[in-house]
């Protein structure tokens, strides 16, 4: 569990009655790392990956 | 000739029912009673209940396709099992009320030789006044119905935050002992990016509310992954995806009652808020169905059979111990009723020994924590096992079941949605291994490390999309159908 620290909330949110956000110290994604995420050739080999991933455990819980 | 009757015929009931047709030989029966009249891909109703799909896209008529199979359907509700028969038969039955339109009301008793409680979760909205859709003041996307509303209700939010009205949305779950977190995640991301799409993102504000200790709970205790050489966690991962879309969180929450456009909280610390909302989908707590169980003589079983929470007791090791003294040989295997060998309960119909997110209570004694998922794949595992157990049972004369499908020695593959689109959609594709964490196996985190993942991606869309297209034509039970895994 990590520790979690308040922030203000986020711009123009509106926010008067919430308590502390908590995921403030959590990593944020680079911008390249955002961008892979819906690149399409990155993508389309990320898709094989999860695929064969899925499947490896698809079969192992079939017995 | 032998009668399996099956009731509910959602992911793990049908799948049962399918796989026994296939491999019984015609002279036995199967029989499904489930009182809608189609089936429905619960997991896309994300996508119904943000307007990106309609209903006919996640549902189809059953009766076609168990006519085309030769399994018997009865559209009726199940209220009674009678394991022991009744006084004027000694062959075990169930009674049903009809629900089609020509047969609204009517009563059958139905004679089995085996029975697959497979009724799945009684939606228990009542838990928490107020919530729910009829008549209380939150949507909900648990039926595609439901859903179909929510989507209505989104399009209403985003014509006022065109007007440049700010909007509050408060997603996540309606009671302290919810499950089914990762719908709630999926439904925050999803309704997120749509008002992205549709350029209102900033004057919304997305609150997530859930009886998690912390994000990346999920009902499974978190997971651990290992990634570019360090172990990580799902609530970092989780942590930091709320992080860079601005999703706020409330968590450690129980909702204690909701009025119009406000809602009421207690968390594990005791603390007791208020939350006002323009937008609320909440899932509410989930129990078994009112299902009775009546002895030989007329008397009430009921309480032997179910446990409390209304779901069918099974092999597992029901004994009330703490956390530290859990095992994963507690969780069933075989899913046979304890006291009836030919009555199983499977999916979210069985009831669990325990939950898996460590339980948690707050200082008045409110529990607040996770109750164990039993999501689609362990779903259509436990139906599969259990009808290949049944085939064994009738055709070898096996006295025990002879398949097993534990929880605890099995793994899950989930693809959540964390938006829609062919191009621009993304979601997060995790496998755990095993579901239930087994730490004299894996000491340390439970799980293997190498075979617990999570990445988020376009690719996990494509995913999603390509499972909803493979499980709907599954389901239909169309050519080479028995060749999809569960
Ligand atoms: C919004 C949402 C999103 C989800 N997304 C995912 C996901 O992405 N991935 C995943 O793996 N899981 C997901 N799940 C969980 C998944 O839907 C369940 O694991 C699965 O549906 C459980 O299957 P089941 O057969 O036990 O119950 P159900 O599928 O609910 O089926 C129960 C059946 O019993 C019938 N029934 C009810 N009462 C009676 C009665 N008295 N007599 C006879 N029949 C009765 C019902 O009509 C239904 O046909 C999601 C759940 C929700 C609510």
């Amino acid at each position: 569990m990590t520790e979690n620290k308040a922030t203000a909330p986020p711009e123009g949110t509106g926010v008067t009655d919430l308590p502390p956000e908590l995921a403030s110290t959590a990593p944020m994604p680079t911008q390249r790392t955002v961008r892979l995420r819906t690149n399409l050739p990155y993508q389309a080999v990320r898709f094989g990956a999860v695929s064969l991933r899925m499947m490896r455990m698809v079969l192992k819980s079939h017995g | 000739m032998a009668r399996v009757v099956v009731l509910g015929a959602g992911i793990s009931g049908h799948t049962a029912a399918l796989h026994l047709r296939r491999k019984l030989g015609k002279q036995h029966e199967v029989v499904v009673v489930s009182p809608n009249s189609t089936w429905n891909w619960i997991p896309s109703n994300i996508w119904v209940g943000v307007g990106r799909m309609d209903s006919e896209q996640v549902t189809f008529e059953l009766a076609p396709v168990y006519r085309k199979k030769g399994i018997v359907f009865r559209q009726a509700k199940a209220v009674a099992i009678r394991p022991e028969g009744s006084e004027t038969s000694a062959r075990p039955s169930v009674d049903v009320v009809h629900t089609s339109s020509g047969r609204q009301g009517e009563s059958e008793s139905i004679e089995y030789d085996y029975l697959i409680n497979a009724t799945g979760p009684k939606l228990n909205f009542g838990a928490t006044p107020g919530l729910g859709p009829d008549g209380g003041h939150t949507v909900s996307v648990c039926t595609y119905g439901h859903a179909e509303q929510a989507a209505r209700k989104l399009d209403e939010i985003i014509d006022r935050l065109r007007r440049g009205e700010r909007q509050r949305l408060v997603i996540g779950v309606g009671h302290g002992t919810c499950t089914c977190e990762g719908a709630a995640f999926e439904y925050t991301f999803n309704v997120e990016h749509e008002l992205r799409e549709a350029g209102v993102r900033d004057l919304a504000e997305i609150v997530y509310l859930s009886n998690e200790y912390e994000l990346g709970d999920f009902g499974v205790g978190g997971m651990s992954f290992a990634q570019n050489g360090f172990v990580t966690t799902s609530q970092l991962w989780t942590e930091s995806l709320f992080r860079e879309r601005g999703v706020r969180s409330i968590l450690r929450a129980h909702v204690q009652r909701i009025e119009e456009g406000r809602l009421f909280y207690e968390t594990l610390d005791g603390t007791e808020a208020e939350l006002t909302f323009d937008f609320a989908m909440l899932l509410p707590p989930f129990r078994g169905q009112d299902l009775q169980a009546v002895a030989r003589d007329g008397s009430d079983i009921t309480d032997q059979v179910f446990a409390p929470n209304g779901f069918l007791k099974v092999d597992a090791d029901y004994t009330p111990k703490p956390v530290e003294e859990w095992k994963a040989s507690d969780w069933p295997s075989t899913y046979v009723s304890p006291l009836y060998p030919n009555v199983f309960g499977v999916g979210i119909a069985f009831a669990p020994p325990h939950p898996i997110s460590v339980p948690r209570k707050s200082p008045t004694g409110t529990v607040i924590s996770p109750a164990p998922p039993r999501t689609g794949m362990p779903s259509g595992l436990m139906g599969r096992a259990v009808a290949e157990s049944i085939v064994d049972m009738i055709d070898r004369g096996a006295r025990t079941p002879t398949h097993r499908a534990s929880m605890a020695e099995m793994g899950a593959a989930c693809v959540a949605s964390a938006g829609a689109g062919l191009t621009k959609g993304t979601a997060a594709s995790m496998t755990m291994y095993p579901v239930v964490p087994d730490y004299d196996r894996y000491p340390g985190y439970g799980r293997s490390l190498t075979q617990t993942s999570g990445e988020i991606g376009l690719a996990g869309h494509w995913m999603k999309h390509l499972l909803h297209h493979m499980f709907i034509y599954k389901a239909k039970a169309n050519p080479g159908w028995s060749y999809i895994p569960e």
